[in-house]
């Protein structure tokens, strides 16, 4: 008999893995917001990714021992309720950080294009 | 490289916004940082008298996607999720042997290097990469804790604790199924 899986809606599973990963973290690694995202990855599998929105850290870096224990929770959140949703994918899911407090002075301008380079000119094979 | 990567995040810069294309090739340079120390074990695992031109040479045969692969079958077996029908045997594998599970050095680097090879791909050719200096500080601070961790799982073969030696042997078995995947040797 072929093996059943649970069919619920997307949403749902992305409601749900939001509202639980919402609950990790303390101080500047807690998890202010999240977004699940279904994407194409390089090597051209589907997979599910987990965007974990933090406060800028208090230092110039959030502590990576610390954010490396919030990407692998956070992530095993999102296999095990897409295993209970049904909609594992085949790609391997990851969560990755931002944040949305930044000052200006922690962000890069976009690069400005070198004299005598114009965005449409072609580059030459040298 | 770790250095580089830390050096163009801009790790302990002054004021000033940094360069866009400068925490691209830092996040690069850490993804590559992790990669190549992996490769180098990766060589002296399958061939332990290898000098250092056949380790260059060996090392080849390793590809980006080879260990990717090898690395999410390690994420696979860390977790209570069954895992696909085509991952079943590697994920046995890892799960096998002396440790009887995944080493948390060894989950460490696997999702280390899965979130650093995607990283690297926006940053090298994407304009939806994050332009946040924490960001690429979070990765060059990951592959530098990953790089830590697969010299401790290296070193732990000349322990004489057992628990080490246990540990040892679950890196080298990610380390096989890397080359493994990857595909061994090839024409140039």
């Amino acid at each position: 008999m072929a093996e059943q899986t649970p069919v619920r809606h997307e949403t749902d599973f992305r409601d749900d893995v939001v509202a639980a990963v919402k609950e990790l973290g303390s101080g500047d690694t807690r998890v202010l917001d999240a977004v699940v995202e279904r994407i194409e990855d390089w090597t051209g599998d589907e997979a599910w990714r987990l965007l974990l929105v933090l406060p800028r850290p208090r230092g110039s870096a959030w502590d990576v021992e610390a954010t490396a224990e919030l990407k692998r929770r956070a992530r095993e959140i999102l296999d095990t309720r897409a295993e209970t949703y049904g909609v594992r994918l085949d790609g391997v899911s990851a969560a990755t950080l931002t944040t949305r407090d930044a000052p200006e002075s922690e962000v890069a301008p976009p690069d400005e294009p070198e004299e005598g380079e114009s965005p449409d000119s072609p580059e030459t094979d040298e | 490289m770790l250095r580089t990567a830390a050096k163009l995040a801009g790790k302990d810069a002054g004021p000033g916004r940094p360069a866009l294309c400068d925490l691209r090739r830092a996040t690069s340079t850490a993804y590559y940082a992790l990669f190549h120390q992996i490769l180098r074990h990766g060589v002296v695992a399958a061939v332990p008298t290898a000098t250092e031109a056949e380790i260059s040479r060996v090392a080849r045969w390793f590809t980006h996607t080879g260990v990717r692969q090898s690395a999410g079958w390690v994420v696979s077996a860390a977790s209570s999720n069954a895992p696909r029908k085509e991952d079943r045997e590697a994920v046995q594998l890892l799960r096998g042997g002396p440790c009887q599970g995944v080493p948390p050095q060894l989950l460490q680097v696997a999702e280390a290097f899965i979130q650093l090879q995607d990283a690297r791909h926006l940053a090298d050719y994407s304009n939806d990469y994050d332009p946040i200096r924490y960001v690429t500080i979070d990765h060059v601070d990951t592959a530098d804790l990953a790089v830590r961790a697969t010299w401790s799982m290296w070193r732990a073969g000349q322990s004489t604790k057992q628990s080490r030696l246990d540990v040892h042997d679950s890196y080298r078995r990610f380390l096989h199924l890397a080359l493994l995947k990857s595909g061994g040797p090839r024409a140039r």
